[in-house]
């Protein structure tokens, strides 16, 4: 359903947000319509109602937040438009709060559109109703050192499988990525789930939450 | 007895030198005044002999061989025209007078006791007539009455003079002790308003009759305010704010610049706010100096006076006071401006380290993202059959991709960009992720702190976790921000090695230096063995920075 999907951009940076255009374009995605602050893309989405907005955290101008608001109003007005918000650091901060609007969006750096094949993908989920969060923050928060872990109870491989559900992938997309079947991740997860003492979420988006709650508060 | 020679000259040398003796052994003014009179009485066998101090329009009796009922010592009177010692008081000069002297009081005690004749000599202090020493006769008093008395007056001044000049000398000294005191306190460094309260109490004590004041200008000067009070001016509140009146010394200053004096009895009619003051504090003198701080007119120190004019030279003494009360606003004035200055070199290298981190971000993290998808771009175009050529350039994208990486790193070490929107709690939680030791954040507030303290405190818990990382060989770290009532404390402590040394690292000084810009305190605790813990407080309204004026 995703190839074909009708894109808006926003971006201050007309050259990376070009460049972001043709990659959209050349892998199948239509551009709708390109913009360089919050107020004119928030004009162009709700006259083209796109199937997804890519959008910059820091666009004039104050620099600072600009992307996310822009991507609150969105979300409220067009609960099903996917959203993919770029940001040159990631925040744990700014994950949750637009993780915490509702599916159908993603937390990336920017960088990761050098990534073009991984990127494309993570389009085509949002597109789809996934969730996603960088994996540098993922691994930030795995990694943070803690007095008495309860995470050294997890074996690596259970680790990995808590990162990745971090990130927001599904079991059967945790398989493919680690080549194990979707029966055998939905037995790590028990096991993850049961020595954390984590609660079985709903979805995948809610799940992203809680393991991102319970990383950064173990 | 009339003696025309010399015949007691032996009795008078003896009385001249016990009078001498008495000089020397500096005993009290009135107890030498008396006992000349009564040598003077003995030497001419006459019961009235007396010693006169003359003010500016009577005599008084000062010492006296022997009380009358119409005179004693401290009777004052009218030097009257035909007498021998209203004569020294005009004149200047000896004078004799060979008749019943006839003013009151000492005409009617001359009368009575049928005095005809009486002679005075002059007592002249530093070329200053002091006053007279008299002598009556119920005879003729011998012609050389005169010179003889001379040698009495001689003898007085002399003594008189050492007298005064050592009570001019104790004035001095005490007035000395107390500029010391207060050059002191202006050495120290002590507060403008400490300054002004040692002052008002010194200048009250030495020249004010318990009353003394300092007082600052309004910016247009045409106000005052009461900074310093003695402690005896009760009913006057420090703060009072006044209009500085046009007939008040305060106000002469003003208009001039200069020292002003003002010696008024009467203020109960006066309809001013400051007159309304003096009646209140029942003053009669004041003298009031500028106090003139680089040049500008800031305010008067006063000393006042409650039961007559103040001394003449109050002004001249008074300008070392004034001075030291300049001296003392002059250096708060500059501490506040260096802690200005240094709280602004703060804040400027932060908007630096802010402006770099966002141009390294947004600028040129940008352009190698860019650049990183051009490529990527341009490899896509690739034919298939220039395979070499497609997988240089995926290196040459993956080489990007490392690039911006690394950029991004430096850049998150130069400012956290997270602090500005999510605040300090949010920032110290990432800096302890981040961290390679366990570290425990307890923050108790939700709420925004001044930015500078964000920052500050930011930087002194990204210092200590580093120290503790890299030195301290600790195994964890808490940190702890509190926000109090008027401070917010930071404290970071670690259970390493300890013995962290801020002359050996650059690292705790510099933020030594950011805590102390912004007023705060910073404390160190590194005993060896017993690891670290570094506090840092912060006061959220630095108000002893303010400027005094």
């Amino acid at each position: 359903m995703s190839s074909g999907s009708r894109v808006a951009l926003a971006d201050d940076d007309v050259l990376l947000r070009e460049g972001i255009a043709s990659l959209l374009v050349r892998h199948g995605f239509a551009v709708v319509g390109q913009s360089g602050d919050a107020s004119d893309l928030l004009a162009l989405v709700r006259a083209e109602q796109p199937d997804l907005v890519i959008v910059d955290i820091r666009m004039p101008p104050t620099h600072t937040t600009e992307g996310l608001d822009a991507a609150r109003i969105i979300r409220s007005e067009f609960p099903n438009i996917g959203l993919v918000v770029l940001s040159a650091h990631v925040e744990l901060e700014q994950a949750t709060d637009l993780i915490g609007q509702g599916e159908r969006s993603a937390y990336l750096l920017k960088s990761r559109v050098n990534d073009v094949d991984d990127f494309v993908e993570t389009l085509h989920r949002v597109c789809n109703g996934g969730t996603f969060v960088d994996p540098a923050l993922v691994q930030e928060l795995v990694s943070a050192r803690r007095l008495h872990d309860p995470l050294d109870a997890l074996s690596p491989r259970e680790r990995e499988v808590l990162a990745l559900m971090a990130e927001g992938r599904s079991n059967a997309g945790i398989g493919r990525q680690l080549f194990v079947s979707e029966g055998t991740v939905e037995k790590h997860v028990r096991s993850i789930l049961m020595k954390l003492d984590v609660v079985e979420a709903r979805d995948d988006h809610r799940r992203v939450l809680a393991v991102l709650a319970y990383l950064e508060a173990r | 007895m009339v003696t025309g020679g010399r015949g007691f000259i032996g009795d008078e040398l003896n009385a001249l030198r016990r009078v001498a003796t008495l000089v020397a052994q500096g005993v009290p003014a009135a107890d030498l005044f008396h006992a000349v009179s009564e040598e003077v009485g003995r030497l001419f066998g006459e019961d009235f002999a007396a010693v006169m101090k003359f003010d500016d329009d009577h005599v008084t009796v000062v010492g006296l061989a022997k009380d009358f009922d119409e005179v004693t010592v401290g009777t004052p009177g009218d030097p009257g025209d035909r007498t021998a010692t209203g004569a020294v008081y005009r004149t200047g000069r000896s004078a004799r007078v060979d008749r019943g002297p006839s003013d009151p009081p000492l005409g009617a005690l001359a009368w009575r006791v049928g005095v005809v004749s009486s002679v005075s000599s002059p007592i002249v202090v530093d070329g200053r007539l002091w006053g007279a020493v008299t002598v009556a006769g119920r005879e003729t008093l011998p012609r050389d009455t005169e010179e003889r008395l001379a040698d009495f007056t001689e003898l007085l001044a002399t003594a008189i003079a050492n007298a005064e000049s050592r009570d001019a000398l104790e004035r001095l000294a005490e007035e000395q002790a107390a500029l010391r005191r207060v050059a002191t306190l202006v050495a120290r460094g002590d507060s403008a308003e400490s300054v002004f309260m040692a002052v008002s109490e010194e200048v009250a004590n030495l020249f004010g009759e318990g009353l003394a004041a300092v007082c600052r200008f309004d910016e247009d000067r045409s106000a005052l305010t009461f900074v310093a009070l003695s402690t005896d001016a009760a009913g006057v509140e420090l703060g009072t704010h006044v209009e500085v009146g046009e007939d008040t010394a305060a106000g002469l200053v003003y208009a001039t610049g200069r020292p002003a004096r003002i010696d008024r009895t009467d203020w109960s009619t006066a309809r001013s706010d400051i007159g309304r003051i003096a009646n209140q504090l029942g003053l009669v003198s004041t003298v009031s100096n500028p106090i003139v701080v680089e040049g500008r007119l800031w305010g008067v120190v006063s000393a006042i006076g409650r039961t007559g004019p103040l001394p003449a030279d109050t002004a001249g003494r008074l300008e070392r006071f004034s001075e030291l009360i300049a001296m003392a606003i002059a250096n708060s004035e500059s501490k506040t401006a260096l802690a200005a200055s240094r709280r602004r070199i703060v804040t400027a290298s932060d908007d630096a380290r802010r402006r770099i981190e966002r141009n390294l971000h947004d600028g040129t993290q940008q352009r190698l993202v860019s650049l990183g998808l051009s490529v990527r771009a341009a490899e896509a175009d690739v034919p298939p059959e220039l395979g070499s050529l497609r997988s240089q350039l995926s290196k040459i994208a993956t080489g990007i991709a490392d690039a911006a990486a690394e950029l991004q790193e430096i850049s998150r070490g130069i400012h956290p960009a997270n602090l500005a929107q999510n605040g300090i709690g949010a920032a110290l939680r990432t800096l302890a992720r981040r961290s390679p030791i366990p570290v425990d954040v307890e923050v108790t507030t939700d709420s925004r702190l001044p930015e500078p303290v964000e920052v500050a405190a930011y930087y002194a818990a990204s210092e200590a976790l580093t120290n503790a990382a890299k030195h301290a060989r600790a195994t964890r770290v808490d940190v702890l921000l509190r926000w109090r009532d008027d401070d917010v404390l930071l404290s970071i402590s670690d259970d390493g090695i300890g013995g962290a040394d801020p002359a050996c690292g650059s690292g705790l000084v510099g933020l030594i230096d950011r805590v102390t810009a912004l007023g705060g305190a910073f404390d160190i605790q590194s005993v060896p063995g017993a690891g670290t813990r570094i506090t840092a407080e912060f006061p959220l309204h630095p108000e002893s920075d303010a400027p005094l004026d």
